[in-house]
């Protein structure tokens, strides 16, 4: 059993995983291997992004930008209760560790995404572990809960400080770097809501961006077919949590269990991620499906706080 | 157990894993904890070199550049018999495999230097299938037995026409196309592990003078008199053991180079410094050591 809390991370997990398997379904039905090429590229620019303001956030700290550094002081991803992990070792050089329960990969092979997953395994970490660490991270992926047969992820994260050139040595390893003072750190997780409504923002933004520049009107049509099953699905989940959970399915539930606010004008989190008319069509495409049908199931509007 | 033919293989086998990892010693006593990043870096580029050789090959011929063409043609890791597979995906697109036996880490392992044979297992079959893929596929390797923790090597190779050129998609990927053949014909894997061996001389000997000039230098040259040290009683006893003298005609069977390297392969793989180094300290001083007079060591290899 899970608390409420819990069970709020879940669905925002859940969210923010469904709605690149629903845009990227749209993508490849419509455009084919196009559709697939536009969302690779798309998942790797996200994971750039996410890299590139974890490094900063560590830069920040004074903490040197290596393996331990990535996997410990804390990253953008909020901690879903399913997942379980066993490392193996963590040292700035390497990260190693096996992810038993991936309730990622279990949600698009619970709605037949599997494939999609796939796409998101094979690039994703590549770009974002590797932009981290200025491109010389070696991002070892060999087993992946997404590929058939696999019974778990073999994350095997490497840098090398001999394979940086001399510039970036003291920047990555305490070792080389003989003015370095160690800078303590609180580990501090990413906050479930905020984590994941930004992931959501900046996953979909990109893949927006990707299927407008290759496919312009009609790849934005794409997308937006995809917020909307998106959209739909995300009613039926929450509208039975809020059953299960005896709570009133109102606009603080949507918050609490949606990765995108109600009236996403009124979120700053979409500041950086407006190109395309973004936030407007997360509105219209992904928030109003939400709201009507969940008054379809509940046959009643989304009260207000 | 294996046959006469097999034994070779795996002799030569052992000679490169001697080589490289005298090679490697010397380097990181002679030149410090930088050798690592010029052995990393001719790993990376042997590797390189040899798929992009392959590449051009496989262009030439009209042959689909995919990665199940790739392993048809390139061995997973190094072309020894001992070598234990598993293959779990053989396809265009997708190639998994892992390797539950392989005797040049167990050498490696044996001499307590893992480590230093992990320079080779994390940069060459990588940027091999890399050069041959034009940057355009993925290496992973999850699992490696020279690691402490690991008691198999994990590979999972991808290749994506979605993220390739559509020229390059049209050149590599074709439905229904039949793959290659494998190549495991003995004298397709002889011709394989010399061109290994002179390229590992050649690739560390650059590499080495590039980043430590005449420290560097030293350094090949002292891991080949140390490795020629090892390398010839282990060549009496192995004739022992195939109740065969220790004689031209064995090394020729048995070891990956000519004593006199003059093999063409030294042209397509190597280099004259590198060439002239090798016969200095390890081909004359084997040549010295097993006692073989000049006319013996007169044979012809590819």
């Amino acid at each position: 059993m899970y608390t409420y809390e819990e069970q709020c991370t879940i669905n925002l997990g859940d969210g923010y995983t469904l709605l690149y398997s629903f845009i990227i379904r749209r993508m490849l039905d419509s455009f084919g291997l196009e559709g697939e090429r536009a969302a690779r590229e798309a998942t790797r620019r996200f994971g750039r992004d996410r890299a590139l303001t974890t490094r900063a956030r560590h830069e920040k700290l004074g903490a040197k930008i290596n393996m331990k550094s990535l996997f410990s002081i804390g990253g953008d991803l909020p901690p879903d209760p399913r997942f379980r992990r066993e490392l193996q070792e963590l040292n700035p050089q390497e990260r190693v560790s096996h992810t038993l329960i991936c309730p990622m990969a279990d949600m698009w092979k619970q709605y037949g995404e599997q494939a999609i997953g796939r796409i998101y395994c094979e690039e994703f970490h590549n770009s974002c572990y590797g932009t981290y660490a200025f491109g010389y991270t070696k991002v070892y992926l060999a087993k992946t809960l997404t590929q058939d047969g696999d019974e778990y992820c073999a994350f095997n994260i490497v840098l090398r400080p001999e394979n940086l050139p001399d510039e970036l040595k003291p920047q990555c390893f305490a070792e080389y770097d003989p003015d370095y003072h160690e800078v303590k750190y609180e580990r501090k997780a990413a906050d479930g809501k905020t984590g994941f409504d930004h992931l959501s923002i900046k996953l979909y933004y990109y893949l927006l961006d990707e299927a407008v520049k290759a496919f312009g009107d009609e790849g934005a049509r794409a997308v937006e077919a995809g917020l909307e099953d998106a959209g739909r699905d995300a009613a039926r989940r929450i509208a039975s949590t809020a059953k299960e959970c005896g709570k009133e399915l109102d606009a603080a539930f949507f918050s609490q269990n949606v990765p995108f606010e109600m009236d996403p004008e009124s979120d700053p989190l979409w500041a950086d991620y407006l190109e395309n008319n973004a936030r407007q069509r997360a509105k219209e495409h992904f928030v109003e499906t939400l709201k009507a049908e969940i008054k379809a199931l509940t046959e009643r509007d989304l009260a207000p706080v | 157990m294996y046959n006469y033919t097999d034994i070779k293989v795996q002799n030569k086998h052992d000679y490169w894993s001697l080589l490289y990892l005298h090679l490697a010693q010397a380097a990181m006593e002679g030149c410090g904890r930088g050798a690592e990043g010029a052995i990393r870096a001719a790993m990376q580029r042997m590797g390189a070199a040899h798929g992009e050789a392959l590449l051009k090959r496989h262009r030439k011929e009209g042959v689909l550049t995919n990665l199940q063409n790739f392993y048809r043609s390139f061995p997973r890791c190094v072309d020894d018999p001992r070598m234990r597979l598993l293959i779990l995906s053989d396809t265009q697109q997708v190639q998994l495999w892992e390797v539950h036996t392989c005797a040049n880490a167990d050498l490696w392992n044996k001499a307590g230097e893992g480590s230093l044979g992990a320079f080779f297992c994390e940069e060459y079959p990588a940027y091999a299938m890399l050069a041959y893929t034009e940057g355009k596929g993925q290496a992973n390797l999850s699992k490696r037995i020279t690691c402490e923790r690991d008691n198999h090597c994990r590979f999972s190779m991808y290749c994506r026409p979605a993220n390739m050129p559509k020229e390059q998609a049209a050149l590599s990927f074709g439905e229904g196309s039949a793959a290659l053949p494998m190549d495991e014909s003995d004298g397709s894997r002889n011709e394989r592990t010399a061109m290994l061996t002179i390229s590992t001389l050649r690739y560390l000997f650059e590499a080495l003078g590039e980043r430590f000039g005449n420290e560097g230098i030293c350094a090949f040259a002292n891991g080949l008199r140390a490795a020629s040290n090892d390398i010839a009683p282990l060549l009496r006893v192995q004739a022992s053991h195939t109740l065969r003298p220790c004689d031209a005609e064995f090394l020729k069977a048995n070891f990956p180079l000519s004593l006199s390297a003059d093999e063409t392969l030294w042209q397509m793989w190597g280099s004259e410094q590198a060439r002239e180094q090798t016969k200095i300290n390890l081909l004359d001083r084997l040549s010295g050591l097993l006692e073989l007079d000049e006319k013996e060591n007169r044979y012809v290899h590819v």
